[in-house]
């Protein structure tokens, strides 16, 4: 250093605000405010910038990762805005400023989730990589979260003057559906205007645990409603000729954070992921969406099936599903889900419009096993596009009744020595399927009917009276016979007493017989760049790698037909950032499936690996190793910790003082070390023209800090050994006294 | 050095003297009166503008280029003579609804300009008192300019802005006053004086 350090303690530095029980929440308030900013989807009319849609974001990143909605960040009809741009929330209690612009880093538009980063100044320059350092939150586990649980939802609360705001809510439900075991909605009671779409909801730690969501309608659709704020057509009136900004109805449903994970993760890495085919639904449906078999079951098995048909439900029934078939549906529809419970509106079983998620053709489920049923007359309304589409009634109340039952439907691929192959849904080719289920309170004489189906058409029909042989109850086997082979594709089994459906379930052939399950995928493996490879044994592979672009995984398939529903998830260190139900659209046979995954530097380090599954039920695999083997862990990824902030002052005058530069050397280092080394700091930070800075990273309790405080004309401030105990306040305010250096 | 004994006797003033010491203090005094006066009139001294159609009267400075054939404003009026960078006064019409706010106003300066201006930020959105008591809202930003002749070595310059916002009935007027960084406090007397010319 170029002049001696004045070496003081810290003692002239005044602690303010240290109001310890409510400090911490305080701070958590504070942050998430930080945290939170506002979106604002762009596009040029005429030259004239005009904002197309508004929502909120978080900061989940402090290199400026927003996790938000994927329907306003995404150019589409409602919102065709090309340009993103991010305002922040400068002051606590005001509006939000614009500062930056962002793109799409990563997307899932069927969850509706987006992970934006901030790439580009206002005016449109590139930020540098890695030159922002921006307050952030972590996301939490909402698989953690019950009923009754209190969460805070953060956003902006309309598109005026408002600033962030923070309000609360109660978890009264969760909804199922199809794709994976936790809940993909979490049902919440309390005030949330649709302009907080895309913000964050946040457990009592302060943990990014869901993103409130809901869709605005296309501005004239039915229930569609919008605001002029811009004279967009430059006529000199703001009036229903100008651009809109269309608005969401109130919010009462949350993404849980989970399914943003694997973007995050993805984004983190600075990961693209590229197939060779697209997705299955890659054209867009002419006619409108349609709805059909709408009934209702009192469980979901492991492969998305519903265990039954009911009419009704006895009283205390936990578990009820909504199921349909649905034609024709795109990723920009909007279905929203209404329930009334003897005429009125059940919030806790009710989905706010959201974007679908399933694909073009299909059966679907909603539903929850979770919360208890009240007795009453429920009717589900299902609407697309602010449309009716479907509608369906049930009673639940009452002791449970004798009724005749089918339940419990799987299959099975009867091999050439009578041996039943296939895990119940997802069966190899064969000539003999078998569908097996449990009948109770059967009588002899009531007409019963099987019906399979084959993607879509009739195929097999057997109308036949109960036979006494059979009893009441037990289990029953019935199968479709095809002495040239059962072709591979989508099947079908309904099964209906005395004319009503009992019972149906899909199931999936595929695959040559190979043991339990069929083998549809082999000869997975991991590659680097685009060489071929060479052959490696079938199931699990590992390899080593390091230094490439691309990491390239491939597999061969045989016997699968188009359409069929699959599913595709990579992995690095055994946490998934790329996980996807895609319908099959390569040929029926063949190899190398490649799968690049490719990064803006190397591949890094870690341990890669990617699943090929069906219905659930897991297929095939491989796995690689780079480098040593697993991520390099990012010390600055951590959202907790202390806000160090405060205000550099004139000694004498009092007076803020601006540009004086704040160093935090790491726990390694004293100041003696120093030797002005990138990597010996812990944190820097400027005052601005009045003299405030703030410490952009968290600081740990109990870690020793050095500090130096110093600039030009003035005597610098340094300590050792600087930390702060479990009773220091958050955030930690200070006001450094400097003396001018005659 | 030794001092002389005794000094030579000063006979005092006569009448005409008194007179003349008398005069020459109140010449001076009624110099600097008068210059004073001169100099607040030449400072006062102001150019009235107005424009029927939208409505605005206002005084400006003499010496100022008056503008009226911009595309987003009503009018403006710069200091060519400043250095640097000519301070301006610019007034702007934008229409607004029963649902606008501030923000909304600012938001739009704020896209359209960040199309425009060379490391356009915003520092703040603050409150604004007008000369008539009325608390509003002004944006203040920041941004560069670099002369447009390519063949002239000039460097580029910190330009300082403030917009104050008035709604008034189903318009919003803004006053922009923009002038170098370096000249921004000072200059700001021209914006003072103008808010209390301006009427609307």
């Amino acid at each position: 250093m170029r002049r001696p350090l004045v070496s003081l303690l810290f003692g002239i530095l005044l602690l303010v605000g240290a109001n310890l029980l409510g400090a911490q929440p305080t701070a958590i308030a504070a942050r998430i405010r930080q945290a939170t900013v506002y979106l604002m989807q762009v596009q040029l009319q005429g030259g004239t910038p005009v904002i197309t849609c508004t929502g909120s974001g978080t900061l989940v990143d402090r290199s400026g990762l927003i996790l938000t909605n994927a329907h306003f960040a995404l150019p589409n009809a409602v919102c065709p805005g090309d340009t993103l741009f991010v305002a922040f929330t400068v002051q606590a209690d005001q509006a939000p400023v614009p500062r930056f612009r962002a793109e799409i880093a990563q997307l899932d538009e069927g969850l509706d989730l987006a992970l934006l980063r901030i790439d580009r100044q206002l005016d449109g320059r590139l930020l540098e990589t890695g030159s922002l350092s921006l307050p952030f939150v972590e996301p939490g586990e909402a698989a953690s979260l019950a009923l009754d649980d209190t969460l805070t939802v953060a956003g902006f609360p309309d598109v005026g003057d408002d600033p962030v705001t923070l309000r609360q809510g109660t978890i009264i439900g969760f909804t199922k559906e199809p794709g994976a075991r936790n809940p993909y909605w979490i049902h919440l009671q309390g005030d949330f205007p649709g302009t907080l779409t895309g913000g964050g909801a946040y457990n009592q730690s302060g943990q990014l645990v869901g993103i409130p969501t809901t869709v605005p309608r296309l501005p004239g659709a039915t229930g569609g409603s919008c605001t002029s704020l811009q004279d967009s057509n430059r006529d000199g009136l703001l009036n229903r000729e100008d651009r809109c900004l269309p608005r969401g109805t109130a919010i009462n449903t949350l993404r849980p954070v989970d399914y943003a994970l694997p973007l995050l993760r993805a984004a983190s890495l600075g990961l693209e992921v590229n197939l060779p085919f697209a997705d299955g639904d890659t054209e867009r449906p002419e006619r409108a969406p349609q709805l059909s078999r709408l009934f209702f079951a009192s469980a979901v098995n492991e492969a998305g099936m519903p265990n039954t048909v009911v009419g009704r439900l006895p009283a205390g029934s936990n578990g009820l599903y909504l199921f349909f078939d649905y034609q024709d549906m795109a990723p920009e529809s909007v279905v929203e889900l209404r329930v009334t419970r003897d005429g009125i509106l059940e919030p806790g079983f009710s989905l706010a419009p959201s974007r679908w998620r399933g694909k073009q053709n299909g059966m679907w489920y909603t539903g929850s096993n979770v919360q208890p049923w009240p007795n009453g007359v429920y009717d589900f309304s299902l609407f697309i596009d602010g449309r009716a589409a479907g509608r369906a009634r049930l009673v639940i109340g009452g002791g449970a009744d004798p009724v005749p039952v089918f339940s419990d439907l799987v299959f099975g691929i009867v091999d050439s020595r009578g041996t039943p192959l296939g895990n119940g849904f997802v069966l190899p080719s064969g000539n003999i399927a078998n569908a097996r289920f449990i009948y109770r309170n059967m009588r002899a004489g009531l007409v019963w009917t099987a019906v399979w189906y084959f993607n879509g058409f009739e195929v097999a029909r057997t109308e036949d009276p109960w036979s006494e042989q059979d009893g009441e109850s037990g289990a029953k086997t019935i199968q479709v016979e095809e002495p040239g082979g059962l072709p591979p594709g989508n099947w079908r089994v309904e099964l209906y007493i005395e004319g009503k459906l009992a019972a149906t379930s899909d199931f999936i052939i595929a695959g040559a017989q190979q043991g339990i399950l069929p083998q549809i995928f082999s000869n997975s493996r991991f590659t680097t760049g685009a060489a071929r490879p060479a052959s490696g044994p079938t199931g699990s592979t590992r390899g080593s790698t390091v230094g490439a672009e691309t990491l390239t995984a491939r597999f061969d398939w045989q016997q699968i037909a188009p359409g069929t529903p699959w599913q595709l998830r990579l992995l690095v260190d055994d946490e998934p950032f790329f996980d996807r139900h895609l319908l099959w659209s390569a040929p029926s046979v063949g190899q190398d499936f490649v799968v690049q995954t490719s990064s803006a530097g190397s591949v890094p380090d870690g341990t890669w690996g990617m699943q090929l599954l069906i219905n659930n039920v897991l297929l095939d695999s491989a796995e690689v190793q780079v480098g040593i083997g697993r991520l390099f862990v990012d010390r600055l990824a951590s959202a907790a910790g202390l806000r160090l902030r405060g205000q550099v002052v004139d000694s004498q005058s009092g007076d803020g003082l601006e540009g004086i530069q704040l160093i935090l050397l790491t726990e390694d280092y004293s100041i003696s070390d120093f030797e002005w080394r990138e990597d010996q700091i812990f944190a820097a930070a400027r005052s601005d023209q009045n003299g405030n800075f703030e410490v952009q990273r968290l600081l740990q309790r109990n870690t020793p800090y050095s500090i130096l405080v110093q600039a030009e004309g003035w005597l610098p401030l340094a300590a050792d050994s600087y930390q702060f105990g479990d009773d220091a306040p958050d955030p930690i305010e200070l006001v450094i006294p400097m003396t001018r250096d005659r | 050095m030794a001092l002389p004994d005794r000094f030579p006797a000063v006979r005092p003033p006569g009448p005409r003297q008194r007179w003349a010491n008398l005069l020459v203090v109140l010449l001076g005094l009624v110099g600097i009166v008068l210059s004073l006066l001169l100099r607040d009139q030449v400072l006062g001294v102001s150019i009235s503008y107005s424009n029927l159609q939208a409505g605005i009267i206002a005084d400006f400075p003499p010496d100022w280029l008056l503008e009226e054939a911009g595309s987003d404003y009503v009018f403006r009026i710069r200091d060519t003579a400043a250095p640097d960078f000519p301070t301006t006064l610019q007034v702007s019409l934008f229409p607004v609804s029963s649902d606008s706010a501030a923000r909304n106003i600012f938001d739009s300066l704020t896209l359209q300009r960040s199309q425009t201006l060379a490391a356009y930020s915003v520092d703040d959105v603050q409150p604004y008192l007008l000369p008539d008591g009325i608390e509003t809202s002004a944006l203040s930003y920041t941004y560069v300019t670099t002369a447009g002749n390519p063949f002239l070595g000039s460097r580029p310059v910190i330009v300082e802005g403030l917009d104050v916002l008035v709604f008034e009935r189903d318009q919003a007027l803004v006053i922009t006053y923009r002038a170098s960084a370096e000249n921004f406090g000072r200059e700001l007397q021209h914006l003072n004086r103008f808010m209390q010319s301006l009427d609307f």
